[in-house]
């Protein structure tokens, strides 16, 4: 059932990159889109979700065996939803500022699919240390291009990256960028470009043809 | 092989546990970070009394009669009275928007501060509302405010509206105008002081 052991290094890359949620996978695409009207949102709910999908993942690897097939599902959304609660409480009483700024996305964090995912998909099949280095690898990769697409959006929607005035005071901030469909352009246009690059790499070395 | 053994628990016991195992690790957790939440909040809002305030050292809550006015405080400074400051709720574009205000006792506003655990206005729009640069607009002024759209011409105690935020920029207005209405109602601003 287990496929032979893969080094815990892909498998930290492989969510970073190769299988990066929200540009290869295009998972959890509604809080990207919602929280990323700047970098710090960016991180701020990047490091939110990392921690649920390292803990969500641990757990579910742990209860592996003993969670029945039939009542997984229900088992993994509470797990989850323990840790997101966790986040919560903890975020409100030491990060308050920031815990106002991603407000309702916070809760959501429970229905984000990326983490139902990793339990489904790699947790709930992989030994604890793996699934740990999974959660935190498909973390890193959510919270690198969140983080991406939040200074995008705050450099043309606000002038300012990570709340620093860069674009000097003549610029006129394009709001747009700011609103969702500034999030739809931007991560489209990410999108394609990051295909263009892997297609034009995937071309280069012949033998890596037929990896998704 | 144990493991396997639990593995046969008929899926009700197990979810059973699971959810069971969750309570204790969520009521755990909200006892380690309940008396902390409560005290971020009250620091938050002296936080905002102070901003709203500069002059003051000290606030002393009096009682309100007002549904709409949620605190009133007075202002103290060095024990002598220097002002009110008080606290209201609007209804934003997004909802619930929490204004703290602060006057003298001549009625000039000394600071406001937007925001409130409900506060939903759009990124970039209505939340321009809760920066200095939006709540600066109102220091010196007295109440009632107007608000006007940006660029055009605004008089002595008119305020410019945020960009395509004007339903914000109004509710901002409303509240701290509400707030005067009620302190001068209830306390007295000294007549052309």
């Amino acid at each position: 059932m287990i496929k032979e052991r893969k080094s815990l290094g892909k498998i930290f890359l492989n969510g970073v990159i190769t299988e990066n949620p929200t540009f290869r996978l295009v998972l959890g695409a509604c809080p990207t889109l919602a929280v990323t009207t700047s970098a710090v949102n960016g991180i701020g709910m990047g490091a939110a979700a990392t921690f649920v999908l390292v803990g969500s993942n641990v757990v579910v690897s742990m209860l592996r065996k003993f969670i029945p097939d039939n009542v997984r599902i229900p088992a993994f959304i509470v797990i989850i939803c323990t840790f997101v609660t966790m986040v919560q409480l903890f975020m409100q009483a030491y990060l308050p500022s920031l815990y106002e700024s991603l407000g309702i996305f916070i809760p959501l964090i429970v229905v984000n699919c990326i983490i139902l995912a990793r339990a489904e998909a790699f947790a709930s099949k992989n030994p604890v240390l793996a699934s740990a280095v999974d959660g935190l690898g498909m973390g890193v990769g959510f919270t690198l291009a969140l983080t991406l697409i939040g200074m995008i959006r705050e450099l043309i929607g606000s002038g300012t990256l990570f709340g620093l005035n860069v674009m000097g005071a003549g610029y006129e901030p394009m709001l747009l960028f700011v609103l969702a469909s500034g999030g739809f352009l931007t991560f489209g246009i990410l999108l394609g470009v990051i295909n263009a690059i892997t297609a034009y790499f995937q071309r280069d070395k012949h033998s890596e043809g037929g990896r998704a | 092989m144990r493991v396997r053994r639990i593995g046969r628990l008929p899926g009700y016991l197990a979810l059973l546990i699971i959810t069971l195992v969750a309570a204790l690790a969520l009521g755990a957790t909200y006892t380690l970070t309940e008396e902390r939440i409560f005290e971020q909040s009250a620091l938050a809002a002296e936080k905002a009394r102070f901003q709203v305030m500069p002059d003051a050292d000290a606030f002393e809550k009096i009682p309100t009669e007002d549904d709409q006015i949620k605190e009133v405080y007075q202002a103290l400074k060095a024990g002598e009275m220097v002002g009110y400051v008080a606290v209201t709720d609007v209804n934003g574009y997004g909802g619930e928007i929490e204004i703290v205000a602060g006057f003298t006792l001549d009625g000039t506003i000394t600071g406001i501060s937007v925001g409130g655990a409900n506060f939903k206005e759009t990124p970039g729009l209505g939340a321009k509302a809760k920066e200095k640069a939006f709540s600066d607009r109102f220091i010196g002024k007295i109440a009632p405010i107007g608000v006007v759209k940006a660029g055009k011409t605004a008089g002595e105690n008119d305020v410019d509206a945020i960009a395509s935020a004007t339903i914000t920029s109004n509710a901002v207005a409303g509240g701290v105008n509400s707030i005067a209405e009620y302190i001068s109602k209830t306390m007295i601003f000294e007549e052309g002081a």
